[in-house]
């Protein structure tokens, strides 16, 4: 089914005095899907939220929400549903007013009753499972509750678009998984358009449709969970979702030279020699007994799903990590000291070779004071 | 065995230099019984100074209250230059001498002062009248509300406001159903502490006042008038109603901290 974008972000850019907090970014977001901003702090990802919904300005770009340019409305006009990291209610409010808040501030003429702004308060309490909850003050809500009145709140004006920032971030862990599969379910029910902010990748990845990945400032890839974590476009994607180990290798004749490995499945592009790096999951790294191997065992942790080892294949270099199901370690039970072979099932190569002159944001910077 | 000492030494010296006086003051201006006590506040000059006193305070005090919280919300929920400069300059006549505080009025608003001669002219008249008085009034005592707004409001940040005006909420809503609201014990408290200070203060008011009596004396500068003219029933009189200012306003305190300390313990059902 073709959807048209919901929201439409057109090369925008942001400052914070020297600090370059976005730039240039587009990004169509569709109705009715369920996406993550993910990145590390600093990346841009929070600003990118309160563009949208209006709590900053970009210096530059535009921003449409369905089909309207946005930068002409503040933000009361752009009805959006948005819950804040530390999910700001109002302390001296119980959690009904909180909720009601929202139809309490509209204009005469638009505003429900106020029975009907009573039942509406209750049947959102309903919805999150905290209608017994509506006398109490803030103050006496776990955070889990808390975060639930913050969405009740953004819900009760029946936003078009639904903006979460670090939705998780101030809960436990075990609070925060629940969570995440009950919005998950929630927001199934309700098909709206949903943003959420976190720098967590297994939430991003768990929860959402589609991933964008943010780093400086600027968009790294956006794509499916299996996209991204299965195809990741460049090193700083690799890095930041799961484990990958580094490997320096010379490209040459169409192949990556690593002199005690070799590459089974390889991605990326191999048409320049020259210096590269291979990223290499730990779980693709396939290890056989072999007493004249080129590389050591140095660790073996047996505790947890998988059994990892830590190789050594230089003395001095970087160990390797490599990952295993427990059946299939109990087929080989190596330990510390044990020589072995090294495979990689699959590795991606990124040249250090750059394909066309790479400008950086000083350059940018230069060319627009031309301008 | 050091905590009784310390108890004790305490209660010594609250004693000696807060209650005493205290009771003193009423002792003295009781001397006569109840019925000179009534007279002297029912003297003119008494009267008009109480009077004078509530005028000057009742112009001070919501003014600076307005000024307080403008000056305290910009500080606390805006980034701007100067910000620094504006906190000190907020503090000053708290670090200046009241005396001071008024002869600056003097040579700004005086005959021979910078826009004296310029403004009586005009037939204003500024020193020597209540004007000036509500002037100096106004210097001595515009730090306390905002002093009590500022580290209040920076701690509670702007999310709450952010949170109104994405759903939907005006500006002036924002202002009255949350960020009022949510700074009202402090702002009350404030307004408390520059009201006692309007109404108690001596130095400043003094210098600009010109001590006409039945014009421009209020409640301090009356009672030190009737003092050295050694009409001292009269004088610990009117200084009772003072005294009884700082004790309703002392109480009013404490109920307040009580209520705020309530509210970050919890609210009970």
């Amino acid at each position: 089914m073709e959807h048209s974008p919901a929201i439409h972000v057109k090369g925008i850019g942001k400052r914070f005095g020297s600090f370059v907090a976005l730039q240039n970014v587009d990004l169509d977001i569709r109705a009715g899907e369920l996406l993550a901003l993910l990145g590390p702090s600093g990346s841009g990802k929070t600003t990118l939220l309160r563009i949208v919904a209006g709590l900053e300005w970009p210096d530059e770009g535009d921003l449409q929400l369905d089909g309207d340019s946005a930068l002409r409305r503040g933000v009361r006009e752009r009805h959006i549903g948005f819950v804040f990291q530390h999910y700001a209610l109002f302390r001296h409010m119980s959690v009904i007013e909180n909720v009601a808040f929202g139809l309490r501030v509209m204009a005469r003429p638009r505003r429900p009753s106020d029975a009907e702004i009573r039942s509406r308060v209750q049947r959102l309490l309903d919805l999150v499972q905290i209608g017994h909850l509506g006398d109490r003050y803030p103050s006496q809500l776990s955070g889990g509750e808390r975060q639930r009145v913050a969405l009740a709140r953004a819900l009760a004006i029946e936003p078009s678009v639904l903006l979460l920032d670090e939705p998780f971030g101030a809960l436990d862990a075990k609070v925060r998984k629940e969570l995440r599969r009950w919005l998950r379910q929630l927001h199934d029910r309700l098909g709206m358009t949903t943003v959420f902010v976190t720098h967590d990748q297994e939430e991003a990845l768990e929860l959402a449709d589609r991933v964008v990945v943010l780093g400086h400032g600027k968009i790294e890839q956006v794509g499916t969970p299996e996209e991204v974590y299965g195809a990741p476009r460049n090193p700083f994607v690799f890095d930041f979702l799961g484990q990958v180990n580094r490997v320096r290798c010379q490209v040459r004749g169409g192949r990556p030279i690593v002199p005690y490995a070799h590459v089974e499945q390889l991605n990326g592009d191999v048409s320049r020699d020259g210096p590269g790096t291979l990223y290499v999951r730990p779980h693709d790294v396939v290890l056989q007994r072999d007493p004249a191997g080129p590389a050591t065992v140095r660790f073996v942790g047996v505790v947890g799903p998988v059994v990892r080892l830590e190789i050594e294949v230089v003395v001095g270099a970087p160990v390797l990590e490599a990952e295993m199901p427990h059946h299939i370690y109990a087929g080989y039970r190596f330990t510390a000291g044990d020589r072995v072979s090294v495979r990689f099932r699959t590795a991606t190569l990124f040249s250090d070779v750059p394909t066309e002159p790479q400008m950086t944001p000083a350059d940018l910077s230069l060319l627009s004071a031309d301008l | 065995m050091v905590r009784w000492i310390l108890i004790l030494i305490s209660l010594l010296f609250v004693g000696t230099f807060i209650v005493l006086p205290l009771v003193t003051v009423f002792a003295e201006a009781l001397r006569q019984g109840a019925r000179a006590y009534v007279a002297a506040l029912a003297d003119p000059d008494a009267l008009s100074a109480i009077g004078l006193t509530l005028t000057v305070a009742a112009i001070a005090v919501p003014l600076n209250l307005v000024f307080g919280v403008v000056a305290a919300w910009a500080i606390a929920k805006f980034e701007f230059r100067g910000k620094s400069l504006l906190i000190t300059l907020i503090d000053l006549p708290f670090s200046v001498s009241p005396v001071i505080s008024g002869l600056i009025y003097v040579l700004l608003f005086g005959l021979q002062g910078w826009l004296g001669p310029f403004l009586s002219e005009q037939g204003f008249k500024i020193i020597f009248a209540v004007p000036g008085i509500v002037l100096a009034t106004i210097f001595v005592t515009f730090p306390f509300v905002a002093r009590e707004l500022i580290p209040l409001m920076q701690e509670q940040g702007t999310d709450e406001e952010e949170a109104a005006l994405v759903l939907g909420a005006s500006g002036w809503q924002t202002f009255w159903r949350v960020t009022l609201p949510n700074i009202r014990w402090g702002l009350l408290y404030g307004v408390l502490l520059c009201n006692a200070r309007a109404m108690g203060e001596f130095g400043a008011v003094s210098v600009v006042s010109g001590h006409i009596r039945g014009l421009t004396n209020t409640m301090p500068l009356h009672v030190e008038i009737l003092y050295n003219e050694y009409n001292f029933v009269a004088s610990f009189a009117v200084a009772s109603l003072l005294a009884l200012l700082a004790l309703v306003t002392l109480s009013a305190k404490s109920a307040i901290e009580w209520k705020i300390g309530r509210g970050l313990k919890g609210r009970g059902h």
